[in-house]
């Protein structure tokens, strides 16, 4: 991956997508292999939990089921990391988790707790949360696969927004459409390995491979079909 | 029945002064059980290849012996253990004439209760949802930051109402240690009835003051309970508590309508 290169990785269920993502920050450490962010490179075979964690820095995660700390505040949750990890101050970790709060409209939620929040609003925080560090890359795992259909617009733009300040994005996602408007390059995967990628636009519409025509276009008529109902 | 009512007022502030001891036993050997429930506790759950076995078969010993037997063994072995000791090594010295009871039976207790109370610290970390640990990865949190900063307090505030229990029952549990040369309530009151035999008198105070006691500590116990959780689940429990009163408020109105209106 280019620095700035958004990446779609698109493929049918098991077919090793999330996986994939989490080998890149070490939640599901790959058997074998490297892994290099900026920079910084660790072997996957035999790291040690320091290495991992230094890369973890370097990454920032949105998780398909939030996954916010339930124990903290909207406020808190932007600002643990930064606190905790980057041993930043108080006052300066609260600046920058309620400018990034404020860009995503959760300015007036500072001080609810998760649970006390829609699914949407919740993955606004993840979000929040994962570029607070300012990473080098942000994992996206399906980022709105758990949220309600009229929530997914919401999310999509705001990652459509993160997406043009040029920040380097690996995104594992369903949804067809959006992988081709914000991704520069598409990885189809099936049976953990990656069958076909590319440009984002000759991959979703001029597909070479069999299985990603396939896969492509069995996604549309179910689509329509999901209209119907 | 014939009871000494004057008795039982004159003996209630002999049994409370003892109260201090019964606090400080139930205190110390409840901060011993919680320190060696948690080491045990994580032991359990990283599963370490030669301490897991050790301290599973160990849980099932002292689980299966009752606790009257454990702080008899104590009143008796650890003795042994430090004349041993001061034998072989001369590091502390014997004597006999001032042992400390009270040690003895913290360290039955806490034994005991460490070994009850190990899995409710075990369920509780495991109830702890599974992201919120791959969370606090994410953000580069070492897996001591994880447990201490999130996964922890969330434990935590699954286990209170478990742990509550335990000091109750603690708490009342110290009564054994009677047995065992401690001087604590129990003890106490039976020793002030040695005057003039009413026993059943000196019981009745104690567990008066037990009573009275327990009472103060639930309801304490209950509003940390509240401070805890109120945090962590205050939304899930508003919603369905106010959906459930409205049902039910709906429910009883229409019970309680007269039927001619």
């Amino acid at each position: 991956m280019n620095e700035g290169e958004v990446v779609a990785i698109i493929g049918p269920s098991g077919s090793g997508k999330t996986t994939l993502l989490r080998t890149v920050n070490f939640l599901n450490p790959a058997d074998s292999g490297a892994i290099s962010v900026d920079g910084y490179k660790v072997d996957a075979g035999k790291h040690k939990h320091r290495e991992a964690l230094r890369l973890r820095k370097k990454t920032g995660m949105v998780f398909q089921g939030y996954n916010l700390f339930k124990n903290r505040t909207v406020l808190q949750n932007v600002t643990e990391g930064l606190i905790k990890v980057q041993k930043k101050p108080k006052a300066e970790a609260e600046e920058i988790a309620i400018r990034l709060l404020t860009q995503v409209r959760m300015d007036e939620k500072l001080h609810s707790y998760p649970s006390q929040l829609s699914g949407g609003q919740q993955q606004r925080v993840g979000i929040c949360r994962a570029l607070a560090a300012s990473p080098k890359v942000v994992l996206l795992d399906e980022p709105t696969s758990a949220l309600d259909p009229e929530l997914v617009g919401e999310i999509l733009d705001i990652i459509k927004e993160i997406a043009k300040t040029g920040i380097t994005m690996l995104i594992v996602t369903h949804e067809i459409a959006f992988a081709r408007e914000i991704a520069n390059r598409v990885v189809f995967m099936k049976d953990g390995v990656i069958v076909e990628q590319g440009q984002a636009k000759e991959v979703l519409e001029h597909p070479k491979n069999q299985e990603t025509k396939n896969f492509l276009k069995a996604l549309l008529p179910e689509r329509s079909i999901e209209y119907v109902i | 029945m014939h009871l000494n009512y004057g008795f039982i007022l004159e003996d209630f502030p002999v049994v409370l002064k003892a109260l201090r001891v019964t606090f400080a036993l139930t205190l110390i050997s409840y901060l011993g059980a919680f320190l060696i429930a948690c080491l045990m506790g994580s032991v359990i759950l990283h599963k370490t290849k030669i301490l897991y076995p050790i301290l599973v078969g160990f849980n099932t010993i002292v689980k299966g012996i009752p606790l009257i037997l454990q702080l008899l063994f104590c009143y008796y072995g650890i003795p042994q253990v430090i004349k041993a000791i001061s034998e072989t090594t001369g590091l502390i010295t014997y004597d006999p004439k001032n042992l400390s009871y009270f040690g003895f039976a913290a360290v039955a207790f806490s034994v005991n209760y460490g070994a009850y109370m190990t899995d409710v610290v075990v369920s509780s970390f495991k109830a702890v949802d599974h992201g919120q640990r791959e969370a606090a990865a994410s953000i580069g949190m070492t897996t001591a930051q994880g447990i201490l900063y999130i996964t922890g307090p969330q434990a935590l505030a699954i286990a209170i109402p478990g742990l509550s229990n335990y000091f109750m029952w603690l708490l009342k549990a110290t009564s054994l240690a009677s047995i065992t040369n401690v001087f604590e309530m129990l003890a106490v009151a039976r020793a002030s009835t040695a005057d003039n035999y009413a026993i059943l008198e000196g019981y009745i105070v104690a567990a008066i003051i037990y009573w009275g006691v327990c009472l103060i500590a639930e309801s304490l116990l209950k509003k940390l309970n509240q401070l805890v959780n109120h945090e962590v689940k205050e939304h899930e429990h508003g919603r369905t508590g106010t959906y459930q009163k409205e049902a039910w408020r709906k429910r009883n109105l229409k019970g309680c309508e007269p039927a001619g209106e």
